[in-house]
């Protein structure tokens, strides 16, 4: 019974009213920080798409506008909560040690985040490879980043391991090259096989003119010459496939119009003793 | 049948079919009943595409950026043939004529919509290092001193060439930024804005669209790229 009455007369004292509209002013001013936030998000996106600028970096400033716009009311809500600089720094403190203990690996992947988009080692539409996932980049977060696999699959790898890991990134480069060995059988014009060669290169669309494309001889194989293409194409992945693919085609259809044969592996095998064979007729069995 | 020989809008009567040559294919327009227009884009006797436009008019114009790689292609690439060498000081206007895709726009009260785009011959090149240099379109060219006739399917890039150097300068490439380009045509010819070569040495160039036309009665193309002057210079920096 006394508890209730002391609850009752806290209620109606100012204090308790006091203490209510403060965390009133504190819900309200996040709320209404969240709001501006979401909303300058999507209005800095969408302006820095229609100027032109890439996607990546629309995402990217749109987020770190968002973000300031959040730890800005958070700070004007702890003012308005009646915490001072002294309490906040202490309160900081040893929030932070506990955190910093607790949360570990979410604030290395939250600072790699920030990594993320100052040095931009990845943008949102690169091809790139890490850990084993080979895909395009459709999101990078603030504690993780999203990649579609070429297989469709979405995977979501902890920012972390852009700054530990090894990336391969074949969106960065303006070109990318196609290797090609191509095997003639012994009889062939070597000369007359790579003049052919050089002639497909030279017209199909997608192998650059600029750093020209290079033939040579590899080696002389088992079975046949091999004679090596290394061709520049764009980096695009689905047109260095289309490309490769393609030039094997015709290569082949080229070399056969030519009369140039390209070999089956084959095996001279030859016996240190010669090989006593019988032979029985299946008549004489009969 | 008419058989058009330039760029611009096409007049096709009701009921009537029209149909021309442009890069080996054949484009068909067909006024069906006066209101619509089927066109038909056919190659090797193949039809390849084929769509119905509901308006009256269309046009044909040079569209001298398209996004077929996947890449915005910003940037042509032009290797002379027979490279030239500048004394130091000299100016010259030179002329050179290259394929360029084609445009078929629906028309109306001087709206363009793309319809379609009829791709000329192409091979790319990338001006520069491997990692770090751009991807154009590329041709090899033969400039010339006078304007050359240029029929649909090809347009005419107008350099105005300065040795800015104290030395001699042997000339044998250009990187053009295509994203602002003005087009215009004079006398049926499609023709670039002024292109502003300024040789600084064997090494580096400016090259500076110049925002004006090489002749003054030129009538502009309305229906180009216009990207709020963005890439209006380029500096070459892996030589000339």
């Amino acid at each position: 019974m006394l508890n209730l009455t002391n609850i009752l007369s806290f209620i109606e004292s100012t204090l308790f009213i006091d203490v209510l509209l403060r965390i009133a002013y504190v819900v309200v001013t996040i709320t209404i920080g969240y709001v501006i936030a979401k909303n300058v998000y999507v209005r800095v996106d969408k302006y820095l798409r229609e100027r032109g600028y890439p996607i990546s970096t629309a995402i990217a400033t749109a987020k770190i506008a968002y973000i300031s716009i959040i730890i800005v009311s958070i700070f004007i809500a702890v003012g308005i909560a009646g915490i001072g600089v002294q309490g906040l720094a202490l309160a900081g403190t040893v929030t932070g040690l506990v955190l910093g203990l607790a949360l570990q690996p979410t604030l290395s992947n939250f600072f790699a985040g920030l990594l993320l988009f100052t040095e931009r080692p990845v943008k949102i539409g690169d091809l790139i490879e890490i850990e084993g996932f080979k895909g395009y980049v459709i999101d990078i977060g603030i504690l993780s980043t999203k990649i579609r696999k070429i297989t469709g699959e979405i995977v979501r790898i902890p920012n972390e391991k852009f700054f530990t890991g090894n990336i391969v990134n074949y969106s960065r480069a303006a070109a990318r090259a196609i290797e090609l060995d191509v095997g003639i059988a012994y009889g062939s014009n070597i000369s007359k096989a790579i003049d052919v060669i050089k002639r497909i290169l030279m017209e199909y669309p997608y192998v650059l003119a600029e750093p020209e494309p290079v033939i040579w001889v590899e080696q002389l194989g088992n079975s046949s010459i091999v004679i090596k293409i290394r061709a520049w194409t764009l980096p695009n992945i689905s047109l260095w496939i289309k490309t490769k693919s393609e030039l094997l085609r015709i290569i082949k259809e080229k070399l056969d119009a030519e009369g140039i044969e390209i070999p089956f592996p084959q095996h001279v095998i030859w016996f240190r003793t010669p090989l006593k064979l019988s032979t029985e007729s299946i008549a004489e069995e009969s | 049948m008419v058989i058009l020989v330039s760029y611009g809008e096409l007049v096709i009567e009701p009921h009537k079919s029209l149909e021309l040559r442009v890069h080996e294919k054949i484009l068909r327009f067909e006024n069906i009943n006066g209101q619509s227009i089927r066109y038909s884009r056919v190659y090797l006797d193949k039809v390849e595409f084929e769509t119905l436009i509901l308006g009256k008019y269309v046009a044909l114009y040079p569209c001298t950026i398209t996004n077929k790689i996947g890449h915005n292609e910003s940037y042509l690439y032009l290797r002379l043939i027979e490279p030239i060498s500048f004394a130091p000081g000299l100016s010259m206007r030179l002329y050179i004529k290259c394929p360029v895709d084609v445009g078929v726009y629906a028309v109306k009260d001087s709206t363009y919509g793309l319809v379609d785009i009829i791709e000329s011959s192409v091979k790319y090149a990338v001006y520069g290092a491997i990692d770090s240099g751009i991807l154009a379109r590329y041709f090899k060219v033969v400039p010339q001193r006078e304007l050359p006739l240029a029929g649909l399917g090809s347009m005419v890039y107008v350099l105005d060439i300065e040795n800015n150097s104290d030395s001699w300068i042997k000339f044998s490439r250009v990187i053009i930024p295509l994203a602002s380009m003005r087009v215009y045509l004079w006398k049926n010819i499609a023709i670039s804005e002024v292109v502003c070569v300024i040789l600084r040495s064997q090494r580096t160039a400016d090259v500076v669209l110049a925002n004006r036309s090489p002749y003054v009665d030129a009538y502009e193309l309305p229906v180009l790229p216009k990207q709020a002057l963005k890439y209006t210079t380029y500096s070459m920096k892996w030589g000339v």
